[in-house]
């Protein structure tokens, strides 16, 4: 009955009908139970309710292929959502479950639910997934679609009303810009926690700009930056905004005005308690969909200027030859989605960091072309 | 520079509880087997998970000639041999440029003066603004005039002066004898501060001796049985199935009850029955476990007879192959009267804990590595399903697992499905590896992480140590006056000896079998 994978084994799916599901899971349950040899036995340990919203098949499978990974480090109950049910007006499901041996005991991480729909029914879904859902657990969604969430239709409503916390990703979104300031506008009314998987994808830069202009490293840098560019592959304009948004937020710049000045440049005005600011956003051709280079400048008693890039996928260095500073790099190997996915299910609280540098970023995003 | 201007405000939020702050860690010892194994794998993978400061740099100090070419061989070798991440092109290279190595004498002023042009070579080179970790990871006689030799070579910062800080890390034991803890920890306190004293107990930096806290005051149904009135005792157990192997030097001077009891034990003993500190602060929650040792019933001439057990191991097989006994081992005399075994019967006298024994067991050469705090709950009233006095029930057993497989388990009594009413007991069992997969970082790397933000909460307090030792004393000085007595004997692989058995069997309680 069982497969292996990667990550532990998985058993095959099984077509139900959507009232059957949870009978489904147990006779799942008590299949494997079955298939134990005498003296061993079958645990199952749940963290978490997972709800996976994607809006295409390709982003479906792209899903699939990480839940086993996922759900090794965050056991859950998961319910992956995909718009395309071949029947109209039609809600489909499959139940299959992964779990992972260990001195010939078995754990269960996930009992997967598989669920294909006709975006006409989508708002009958919370009818199927409110029972479903395990008691006493968070339910996360994860909106896995490449749409901003508001700007998605009733889909995202729907399914944001059964979580307690909300994941979505910035980048990769059609319309940065648009996506942005719908986005800010949703996550400022909300009282729960709602994450950017973009941010997280912006720790390393963090921690570096952290730990480098530190006032033990670098006296007086932080208070007299005047200059900063940034450069970020294509889609990653809202990460490089949020990292602005960010800087921006600790260190008390207040926007000024903003110019898209072509198709791949974009730059602010910042008033700091220093003086003012000028910010420019470049965005390359090509490349991975991330932050890849961002230079700064300061004056002050002891000016100086840094300038710190990808050296490769894995590590995150200053450059020495357009910096004044010690050379020094930082591992930051990108972290695969459904690592990163995982370690943010175990975040359940709100983040003021984020919501800080979202608000400095919501307040660029009006003064834009004004 | 203005306050405002040294603070950082891009720290904020970025790590648990306080960013590492810049620095220079030197190892004396750095060439030696504790570097080898244990160190130097553990920033290893502090670098790799992006948690050590950017600007870093170790300085390993020992007396073998060493270029510093050769110490990164050393390291590397360490690396791939003992850290729970391998070594590859692309990660090591980063590692290896914040390694360097400095060759000299504990005892030789000159050693340090080079010790400290090095680190002013070095510390420029990674914007390094002269913050240092001294490691001894060295034999503890040494303790002492390392501590001196920094003080009067200038590397010992004020802890007042605002300026970069300067940390000591000091291996156990701390001393041999309360009067030797005492003077160590005297000369410590003469060339550093206390809160520039972090005194290492590795065990303090397992993720479950974490959780204990965790378990204890993150859980509402566990503290309100966490007494006399529902727990009938407590078992702690540190097994270990290797002989004493090359550690016979150190191990015969020193023995169990020195090696385990006087400070992974009664650390592990003090986390378990803390009251409830009402802040995280390090201060507070090392204050709580200080208490704990303050009320430990004191060991005499007459509890020593009957709560006390100490012996060797003997001839026997260790996994079908002949093993000799103690004294049969490398470098032990043949007279020797050290133990490899020791079991206590301890209480501790105060409100909460009164009357519940706390047997405490630690040997090497036992069945199997093993070591686990079991919370046994005292048994259900002798009626409805408890009234066959022929066949109880067996008690629910809460057990905290801290190597290997870390975790917890619970047993729990449960219906057998029928129709008759048939009772089994049934282990509910959680482990951090197979819940969050392999993630739990080494203790090291918990412990290098803690000192580099300064926290100190899972490090050794001065009153802490001198606490422990001289609970203990009395124990040592009676085994001195006795020296030359017969000791037990228990086979190799075996769970100890005899009279161990009788010292918990006579209380109508069994060891635990793991």
């Amino acid at each position: 009955m069982s497969e292996p994978t990667s990550a532990g084994s998985s058993t095959s799916a099984t077509r139900v009908n959507v009232g059957d599901i949870e009978r489904a899971l147990d006779r799942l349950w008590s299949a494997l139970h079955e298939e134990e040899e005498v003296g061993h036995g079958l645990t199952r340990a749940c963290m978490s309710n997972l709800i996976i919203a994607c809006q295409t098949e390709e982003q479906a499978r792209d899903v699939t292929e990480r839940i086993p990974e996922l759900v090794e480090r965050h056991p859950a109950r998961v319910f992956l959502l995909t718009a395309c049910a071949p029947k109209v007006n039609s809600i489909e499901a499959e139940v299959s479950a992964h779990f992972r041996c260990s001195e010939g005991n078995r754990q269960l991480c996930a009992e997967h639910v598989d669920i294909r729909f006709d975006p006409a029914v989508a708002g009958r879904l919370g009818s199927v997934l409110r029972p479903l859902l395990i008691g006493d657990l968070t339910t996360t969604l994860w909106w896995a679609s490449n749409q901003p969430p508001p700007l998605s239709g009733g889909l995202f409503d729907t399914l944001a009303e059964l979580a307690d916390q909300v994941i979505y990703d910035s980048v990769g979104w059609p319309n940065p810009a648009e996506g942005v300031r719908a986005m800010t506008r949703w996550v400022m009314g909300e009282e729960r926690p709602v994450f950017n998987l973009a941010w997280r994808y912006l720790k390393p830069w963090r921690r570096i700009l952290a730990q480098v202009l530190d006032p033990a490293v670098a006296p007086g840098a932080l208070q007299n930056i005047d200059s900063v560019s940034i450069e970020h592959g294509p889609h990653a304009l809202p990460m490089a905004w949020l990292l602005i948004g960010w800087l921006a937020s600790r260190l008390q710049w207040q926007p000024q005005k903003g110019e898209m000045q072509s198709g791949s440049d974009v730059s602010w005005a910042f008033r700091t308690p220093r003086g003012d600011l000028q910010v420019n956003i470049h965005r390359c051709s090509e490349g991975v969909a991330q932050v890849r280079k961002l230079k700064l400048a300061w004056q002050g008693a002891a000016p100086g200027r840094a300038s710190f890039h990808y050296a490769d996928d894995h590590w995150l260095s200053l450059l020495p030859e357009e910096s004044t500073l010690p050379a020094t790099s930082i591992p930051a190997r990108k972290v695969p989605l459904e690592m990163m996915i995982a370690a943010q299910l175990a975040h359940r609280k709100k983040d003021p960091l984020f919501e800080q540098s979202i608000a400095v970023a919501q307040v660029m995003s009006g003064v834009l072309n004004r | 520079m203005s306050a405002a201007e040294n603070t950082n405000p891009l720290s904020v939020g970025l790590s648990e509880p306080v960013l590492p702050q810049p620095c220079t860690l030197v190892i004396f010892g750095g060439a030696g087997d504790l570097s080898g194994r244990k160190l130097l794998p553990a920033i290893f993978n502090l670098g790799l998970d992006g948690v050590l400061p950017a600007n870093f740099a170790v300085l390993g100090f020992s007396i073998e000639e060493m270029d510093d070419a050769e110490y990164r061989g050393f390291a590397r070798r360490g690396v791939e041999r003992f850290s729970r991440q391998q070594p590859d092109e692309e990660n090591w290279p980063n590692y290896e440029r914040q390694l360097f190595y400095q060759s000299g004498s504990f005892d030789d002023p000159a050693a340090y003066e080079a010790l400290k042009q090095r680190l002013d070579e070095i510390e420029p080179q990674f914007g390094i603004p002269g913050n240092r970790i001294f490691y001894l990871a060295i034999p503890p006689r040494l303790i002492g005039v390392c501590a001196q030799q920094l003080k009067a070579a200038g590397l010992v910062q004020d802890e007042t002066s605002g300026g970069p800080f300067s940390r000591i890390i000091v291996e156990k034991p701390i001393g041999r004898d309360l009067q030797s803890a005492q003077e160590v920890n005297e000369i410590l306190g003469e060339c550093f501060a206390e809160p520039q004293i972090y005194r290492i107990d590795h065990y303090l930096g397992k993720e479950t001796v974490q959780n204990i806290l965790v378990m204890r005051f993150g859980n509402a149904i566990f503290e309100p049985l966490w007494n006399a009135k529902h727990i009938d005792h407590v078992q702690i157990t540190v097994a270990e199935d290797e002989g004493v192997g090359t550690r016979a030097g150190y191990y015969d001077r020193a023995g169990a009850l020195r090696d385990m009891v006087q400070n992974h034990i009664l650390q592990l003993l003090s986390l378990v029955a803390m009251e409830p500190p009402w802040t995280m602060d390090a201060d507070v929650i090392r204050d709580h476990r200080l208490d704990v040792l303050h009320c430990l019933r004191p060991l005499n001439i007459e509890n020593i007879e009957s709560d006390v057990v100490r012996a060797q191991y003997a001839h026997g097989f260790f996994q079908g192959d002949d093993v000799p006994g103690y004294r049969r081992e490398e470098d032990v005399a043949s007279d020797s009267s050290t133990e490899t075994y020791v079991a206590l019967r301890v209480f501790i006298d105060n409100w909460r804990w009164a009357g519940v024994p706390f047997y405490i067991r630690t040997g090497k050469r036992l069945p199997k590595r093993v070591s686990e705090i079991a919370v046994q709950f005292k048994d259900v009233p002798h009626i409805l399903f408890n009234s066959d006095n022929d066949h109880p029930l067996d008690p629910n057993v809460l057990a905290l697992r801290l190597q290997p497989d870390e975790g917890m388990s619970l047993r729990i009594a449960t219906k057998m499905p029928g129709s008759r009413v048939q009772i089994y007991p049934v282990k509910m069992d959680f482990r951090y590896g197979s819940t969050f997969g392999d993630q739990s970082p080494e203790a090291y790397e918990r412990l290098l992480l803690d000192v580099m933000t300064g926290d100190a909460t899972l490090f050794m307090r001065r009153d802490a140590v001198e606490a422990s030792w001289r609970w203990i004393q009395p124990l040592l000085d009676a085994w001195d006056r006795g020296n030359k007595r017969w000791l037990p004997e228990y086979p190799s692989s075996t769970w100890g000896p005899v009279e161990a058995e009788r010292l918990i069997e006579n209380d109508g309680r069994r060891w635990r079998v793991l």
